[in-house]
């Protein structure tokens, strides 16, 4: 099933991490040299940029592409025709790519992959069928699932767990017995994915989806804790909110949920050194804060603001302090001499926030025009 | 890296015994919280000044501009007097920060500085009609600010400072929206002012005075010269053959250019705004047919060019790693 050689792709694994302890400095370039010729990559994996520029050039031709067959066939009016060229034209050149040329997210691969689904599921979209999204819903499953255990793309397995999860949104509709307990349907289904994925991962035959593992566990424990956020339950399903008015049981539930599942993530987290639940237990965290301040505002939006950034800042500084000298198995120094993908952001948002705009004659103040640190444009 | 690859790598004798020992320490390491840390201050600096730009703007009446000033300028102050109190002071070359937060402290300085002396021009018509003077100063202090604090988003504000100060907004998201491009004056301004960051980037380079900032210089001055150039391409129908040769004649100095320096990056960049002034030309001679043809040769023209410029990044792509030594 799996396209490429698990050779290829445990190799690839053994010198990334081998790259990364040469720019920690453990190794030397001697040993880099040697690990690298020892453990060879056949596959072709272009430089990021490069990648970029041929996904977006990919993008510019199966679109085309698409366009050229929509104008040979529209007057035959059968969509379903093109839609079968296109999915059959694009899953082809997919295979032909990865066998003789040995792409691996090349870019033009994942673009390809992205339209595979696109075709495939549009070729449902006809209009015959009486629950016409669940079967567009169930082939995008279906076409991911099949493509993300072939090319072990992280992005397209991320699409798989996305479908699937709409297609429970989409079976269990206001009516369903099961109607009221959705939020905590989803809660399983996506702890059941976070274990499925943890006890595949253990295994060293599957070494070569770890990638996939690893985005599937993020996206499992954010819906988690989505799954039970007032605010989101309340957005996708407004029945369900109306009927668990303010004070019954439920809404308690989800409130509770919504509180402790941040909580849980980072003690979880911080016991166990893991990064990742910390991470998004404290992007959770501040979601629930959202939440609160959504539903039960006692902060005026400038004052939340001022509140909000001194308290971050002071937990930033208390803790560059603290773990200084490192505690508890967390540090505050870097491994690396420079993290240049976080000095490229900050720069960015840096320029958008604080850069001047054009200056007017006849500006009033806080128009948006001097910088303001994001109190620009609509203020 | 894991634990079985070390004792592999070991028993295949790919890693030295030092390296060996070092790389299993590794894994006794504390997790670093370094990116999470930076991110937490980095956010709250930005949450705070958004909060202080608000509060001033809604009780600008309520509160007193003379108090409003004093509060700004005594944050703005007494960022700045830590800085200079904690930082290394200036070095023309690359520093290390001795503590990372100063970073943080002084990019709330220099935020504060723009919402003060905005406040100052409003209220108080500091620089009188001299609405140039407004984004001058600051722009020099920002200059001054991210030479002598060695601070690339510093550096980058200065950059867009110094683009309003001549008429243009270079920030990423108004780039497009907020330019009258149908004012030729703009269009020149943005190209020489691309022309002078460029130059501005060679000299820092050649002069190793701050040879780490060459980069954004760079970065601004391809992306408004592009933008500039295509714009003019746009706007001026009569005579947009004339501004595709300058963007031709850009493209191809790029194309050099990065192949010169070895970098991914600017060629990529080349290609793409090169293959954008192509298009509109081509776009623009093919319409002429003004029949269904047209949408055929349209389609197909981005289907084959699509297909050789895919072709071409490829070969490229191998081309720079060959000449930059990387092994495959």
């Amino acid at each position: 099933m799996q396209a490429y050689s698990n050779n290829n792709l445990n190799n690839l694994d053994i010198r990334q991490q081998a790259e990364e302890a040469f720019e920690q400095g453990i190794i030397n370039e001697q040993s880099i040299f040697a690990i690298k010729q020892a453990n060879p990559f056949g596959l072709y994996t272009p430089a990021f940029f490069i990648r970029v520029a041929l996904a977006l050039l990919c993008i510019v031709c199966v679109s085309f592409a698409a366009f050229l067959c929509f104008l040979v066939l529209y007057q035959s009016n059968n969509f379903l025709l093109i839609f079968l060229l296109m999915f059959l034209a694009c899953y082809v050149l997919l295979e032909y790519m990865v066998k003789t040329k040995k792409y691996y997210n090349a870019g033009i691969d994942n673009v390809l992959q992205v339209f595979s689904i696109v075709f495939f599921a549009g070729m449902f979209a006809d209009g015959n069928y009486a629950h016409q999204d669940v079967v567009i819903c169930i082939a995008v499953i279906v076409s991911a699932a099949w493509l993300a255990i072939r090319f072990a793309d992280s992005f397209i397995a991320l699409v798989a767990f996305a479908a699937i999860l709409y297609c429970i949104f989409l079976v269990i509709q206001p009516g369903n017995p099961v109607y009221s307990f959705i939020p905590f349907i989803f809660m399983l289904v996506a702890a059941i994915v976070y274990l499925l994925q943890q006890q595949l991962n253990k295994k060293t035959v599957l070494l070569f989806y770890k990638k996939c593992f690893y985005i599937l566990s993020v996206a499992a424990l954010v819906s988690i804790y989505a799954a039970g956020n007032v605010y989101v339950v309340s957005t996708l399903s407004k029945p369900l909110v109306s009927s668990a008015t303010a004070g019954s049981g439920h809404y308690t539930v989800l409130w509770i949920v919504s509180i402790l599942i941040p909580v849980i993530y980072m003690v979880y987290g911080f016991i166990k050194q893991r990064i990742l639940f910390l991470r998004i237990g404290f992007l959770c965290g501040i979601a629930t804060i959202l939440t609160i301040h959504f539903y039960y505002s006692v902060l005026s939006p400038e004052a939340a603001f001022i509140t909000g950034g001194f308290v971050l800042i002071i937990i930033g500084y208390v803790s560059l302090t603290y773990f200084k000298n490192s505690k508890h198995g967390f540090t505050a120094k870097s491994y690396t001499t420079l993290n240049k993908n976080l000095v490229n952001i900050e720069t960015l948002i840096s320029m958008q926030v604080g850069g001047k705009h054009l200056p007017q004659q006849n500006m009033q103040f806080g128009g948006g025009s001097s910088g303001g640190a994001g109190a620009s444009g609509n203020w | 890296m894991q634990l079985a690859y070390i004792e592999n790598l070991f028993s295949q004798q790919l890693i030295n015994e030092e390296e060996y020992i070092a790389l299993k320490e590794q894994h006794k390491q504390p997790v670093s919280l370094y990116t999470d840390l930076h991110i937490l201050l980095y956010a709250g600096i930005l949450l705070l000044a958004t909060g202080l730009g608000i509060l001033i703007y809604k009780n600008i009446d309520s509160i007193g501009h003379g108090i409003v000033v004093a509060i700004i300028a005594l944050l703005c102050a007494g960022c700045f007097i830590y800085c200079f109190k904690k930082s290394h002071g200036f070095s023309p070359v690359k520093q290390l920060a001795i503590n990372p937060f100063i970073d943080y402290i002084l990019l709330l300085g220099c935020l504060l500085l723009l919402t003060l002396t905005g406040y100052l021009q409003y209220q108080y018509n500091l620089f009188g009609n001299h609405w140039g003077l407004a984004t001058f100063i600051p722009m020099v202090l920002l200059f001054i600010a991210a030479y002598y604090f060695d601070h690339l988003g510093v550096l980058s504000l200065a950059i867009t400072n110094l683009a309003a100060w001549l008429g243009i907004t270079v920030t990423p998201l108004h780039i497009l929206k907020s330019n009258d491009f149908s004012n030729i004056h703009l269009i020149y301004a943005g190209i020489i002012l691309g022309i002078g960051l460029f130059v501005i980037a060679y000299i820092s380079e050649k002069r190793n005075f701050k040879a780490h900032f060459s980069y954004m210089y760079r970065n601004f001055s391809v992306h408004l010269s592009y933008v500039c150039l295509l714009a003019g391409m746009f706007h001026y129908e009569r005579f947009y053959f004339i501004w595709f040769l300058f963007s031709a004649g850009l493209t191809a100095f790029m194309w050099w250019y990065a192949l010169h320096i070895k970098s991914y990056y600017f060629f990529v960049v080349a290609v793409l705004y090169g293959y954008i002034a192509i298009g509109y030309v081509l776009s623009r001679l093919i319409f002429v047919w003004k029949d269904e043809t047209s949408f055929y040769a349209y389609a197909l023209w981005f289907i084959l060019s699509g297909i050789a410029l895919i072709r071409v990044l490829i070969h490229y792509n191998k081309i720079i790693k060959q000449d930059a030594g990387i092994q495959q």
